[in-house]
């Protein structure tokens, strides 16, 4: 078929912008609007799915009912385009960096946006990297919600094999 | 004013470029001061280096203060395209001596920018995160054994 000869990312001018042969990981945290319509979540997954793909970035997205942790990758200035973009958004607030690094190689190349939750399924593995009684990302290091993402994405994962029932 | 919060044990450094918008001297001043003092208050430390086309700069501070401050960057009309190279933790402070350092990307320095980059003009969107970093170093002592 002839769609499927398609590049999986179309080429276009940006690709010749400044810093746009460095890819980056952006990792940041930020607490979800509780003002927010019960349908946004869906919303908001979907419109990131859809931007990402043109824009080859990929990556992963845990939202619980307060927080967002969400994990980006693609050109330097996609990233910050999109940077600018979430700092404006009015559907959550506080936003924090955690982590923004030049990479060689994709973590998250099978997503466009990748979709983690957490429930009570989960609840060990995020508890383990938690000092006190309740989950707050923003008392969490780098290296602690780097391993929660790294942790559930593996769950999810083997959820999808039905290697660990859901 | 305390700004002490649940997280402010986390050190992070912020490093930025951006294209200025056209701007005085006196206005350079002015911003250059301001950034000092409130830095002061909210234990920031940190390098600029700037000319009339471009600012790079690192802050350094506890991760809420660092991205406190991001967020008044991003809405600061006095620049635009602001591009992050790098936001990571770190175990000590490399500008800990300066609420805010600075240097001017001026033609004198030429060689130091042809070291860390393709060209011999001051152009932080075409340098990598480490080559960024080495640059300010860099810059910083000569500006030290000139003055």
């Amino acid at each position: 078929m002839a769609n499927e000869r398609t590049a999986p990312f179309p080429i276009n001018q940006r690709d010749h912008e400044p810093g746009a042969h460095i890819m980056m990981r952006l990792t940041y945290i930020s607490r979800y609007n509780p003002q927010n319509p019960p349908i946004e979540l869906a919303r908001i997954l979907e419109q990131a799915q859809n931007n990402n793909k043109a824009r080859a970035i990929t990556g992963v997205l845990i939202i619980n009912e307060d927080f967002f942790i969400q994990s980006i990758e693609g050109t330097r200035p996609a990233i910050n385009r999109l940077l600018r973009a979430l700092v404006n958004d009015k559907r959550h607030f506080s936003l924090q960096i955690i982590d923004c690094l030049e990479v060689v190689e994709r973590r998250w190349q099978k997503w466009s946006m990748k979709y983690l939750t957490l429930s009570e399924q989960n609840k060990d593995e995020v508890f383990k990297l938690t000092a006190g009684t309740s989950f707050n990302p923003y008392l969490m290091n780098k290296a602690q919600l780097l391993m929660m993402i790294d942790a559930l994405s593996k769950r999810k994962e083997q959820q999808e094999q039905g290697y660990v029932a859901t | 004013m305390d700004r002490t919060t649940a997280d402010a044990h986390i050190l992070v450094s912020l490093t930025y470029v951006s294209r200025a918008n056209a701007m005085s001297t006196k206005v350079i001043n002015e911003l250059l001061q301001h950034a000092q003092k409130s830095n002061v208050n909210e234990a920031i430390t940190g390098m600029l280096i700037f000319n009339n086309d471009y600012f790079l700069q690192t802050i350094e501070g506890s991760r809420t203060a660092v991205n406190r401050l991001l967020h008044l960057i991003l809405a600061d009309t006095r620049h635009h395209d602001i591009q992050v190279l790098d936001h990571r933790e770190i175990s000590c402070r490399e500008w800990g001596q300066w609420s805010m350092n600075y240097a001017t990307g001026t033609q004198a320095c030429a060689a130091i920018y042809l070291k860390y980059s393709t060209t011999a003009a001051f152009n932080p969107y075409l340098l990598s995160a480490e080559s960024a970093r080495q640059l300010m170093v860099e810059l910083s002592q000569s500006q030290k054994v000139s003055a």
